[in-house]
């Protein structure tokens, strides 16, 4: 479709209420209907993109985030001290800032990782954030678990691993879902901060459509109706889950 | 055999546990009792290291753990040689009743599924809830949950298997078939250590009956004599009171 630059303003002046006309201006704007409709299908293209960057910081911020709650619940102060520190660090400053030091400022020093895709690096900034969310998230939910679920574990001489694997953190698992649902949508949502670095997701496309046409209304209008609708689904499926896990115990 | 051998335990600033001495033989059936705060739950809880003693020696059967010296295969050990029935009966709440019995079957004890399943419907009949395998714990009532967490306890075939006020937080109706289930097991020869409330139930199964208050053992004997003839003027007013209460109940 060719986009040309046009000129979609107009304005008139109005009559007000006693009769007086004021200088009163209001902008009449033509929604150019075509830009608004054509945009879906090449942001859409890159709906992949936002999707794979939610699903890897997602699941790695999850795995990552367990292992930190285990860590945070031993008794040594040093452990516990590194861990507060991480917490703060990752909660404490904008995602956005983390994104620049972590893309432009460390990753590009380190050999292994200089090289790679600019999806993953923001993948892995958006994992490390999450998992100081979420760790709470889980460090909660494992503390919220009857201790003498655990006790009965031992006394039937299960190790504590083994009663953590089968018994504290499936049990903790399912009470954290909420609240890991809205890590999960949050972490869907931050994805579009990774445009910012160069991934082309969802927003940097509509972004690079909107600066093309100048047709930022319905460019922009257009995404975020997709982030809103790939949002919908998530929290249907979250309602899927919750009711079928409800069903179970 | 559970050998007790001047067990001390110290929370903060609070000695709960004063130098406790005492033996349950093997096959005998011993009822813990005395107020509460007395320690009879914390010694109970020190026979497995829930509770790890300050000091003192445990020993189950032919396993002997010196509380400060102890390592965690040694408490392993102690573990697989007894298993406990909790007063909040505590059953896993992720799995169903015949699940719950499986659990340290298949993964202590290395058994297959199939045979972990067998074992687990032969005790869930014998405390008769064969017909509510596959209900989770929050869908039985609490006598219901108790019963599947002494065939749980018992389907491991420890040495000896340890309540600890398996009817305190029943409703009255249902103490009566935990009781019967517990008196059953008694008949098969198990060493049980029991920590109760329940005078009637003492005096009826327990071999011999233990009598602790300010974290020592007061007075112990076959149930007849403490019941009826309690030497000590401790013993005689917790007795007292007690028989008072449940006077007053029936």
């Amino acid at each position: 479709m060719p986009l040309k630059r046009q000129t979609y303003f107009h304005s008139r002046s109005i009559p007000v209420e006693n009769g007086k006309e004021k200088g009163a201006i209001i902008l009449y704007y033509n929604f150019g209907m075509e830009y608004f409709t054509g945009a879906f299908a090449p942001i859409a293209s890159c709906m992949h993109t936002t999707l794979i960057m939610t699903f890897a910081a997602f699941i790695s911020a999850f795995i990552l985030s367990v292992l930190l709650a285990m860590v945070a619940m031993t008794k040594n102060r040093v452990v516990q001290i590194l861990f507060k520190a991480w917490l703060s660090l990752f909660r404490g400053t904008p995602l956005l800032c983390q994104l620049f030091l972590f893309c432009f400022g460390i990753f590009p020093l380190i050999p292994g990782i200089r090289d790679t895709p600019l999806i993953f690096q923001g993948s892995v900034c958006l994992a490390l954030a999450y998992s100081a969310y979420m760790c709470e998230t889980i460090r909660g939910a494992i503390q919220s678990v009857d201790k003498g679920q655990m006790e009965a574990c031992l006394s039937c001489g299960l190790t504590k691993g083994q009663g953590y694997r089968r018994v504290v953190l499936p049990q903790a698992f399912r009470l954290s879902i909420p609240a890991l649902m809205n890590n999960f949508i949050d972490c869907f949502k931050a994805t579009a901060l990774c445009s910012t670095v160069g991934v082309t997701d969802m927003m940097l496309r509509s972004k690079m459509l909107a600066n093309k046409s100048y047709h930022f209304l319905e460019v922009y209008l257009a995404v975020i109706i997709l982030y809103w609708a790939l949002n919908m689904l998530f929290v249907l499926i979250q309602k899927v889950i919750e009711h079928k896990l409800d069903a179970k115990y | 055999m559970i050998r007790y051998e001047n067990i001390h335990k110290v929370f903060g600033d609070l000695e709960v546990l004063k130098g406790v001495n005492f033996e349950i033989g093997t096959g005998e059936v011993v009822c813990i009792l005395g107020p509460s705060g007395s320690g009879k739950t914390t010694l109970l809880r020190c026979t497995n290291f829930l509770e790890p003693p300050t000091r003192g020696i445990v020993t189950i059967a032919d396993v002997t753990v010196e509380a400060g010296r102890h390592t965690k295969q040694q408490v392993h050990q102690l573990r697989q040689l007894s298993t406990m029935v909790f007063q909040n009966y505590n059953l896993f709440k992720n799995m169903t009743a015949k699940e719950n019995v499986m659990e340290a079957l298949v993964t202590v004890q290395k058994k297959s599924k199939q045979e972990a399943g067998e074992i687990a419907d032969k005790y869930l009949n014998q405390v008769g809830m064969g017909e509510r395998r596959d209900y989770y714990p929050s869908q039985l009532s609490g006598g219901q949950q108790q019963r599947v967490g002494i065939a749980r306890g018992l389907a491991l075939n420890p040495h000896a298997i340890l309540f600890d006020e398996p009817t305190a937080a029943l409703d009255p109706e249902l103490v009566g078939e935990v009781l019967s289930t517990m008196k059953e097991v008694a008949k098969t020869g198990i060493t049980m250590a029991v920590v109760t409330h329940e005078m009637g139930f003492a005096r009826e199964v327990a071999d011999r009956v233990v009598f602790m208050d300010g974290g020592v053992v007061v007075e112990q004997g076959k149930p007849a004599e403490v019941f009826d003839h309690p030497q000590y003027p401790r013993t005689q007013q917790f007795l007292r009171a007690v028989t008072k209460k449940d006077g007053l109940a029936s």
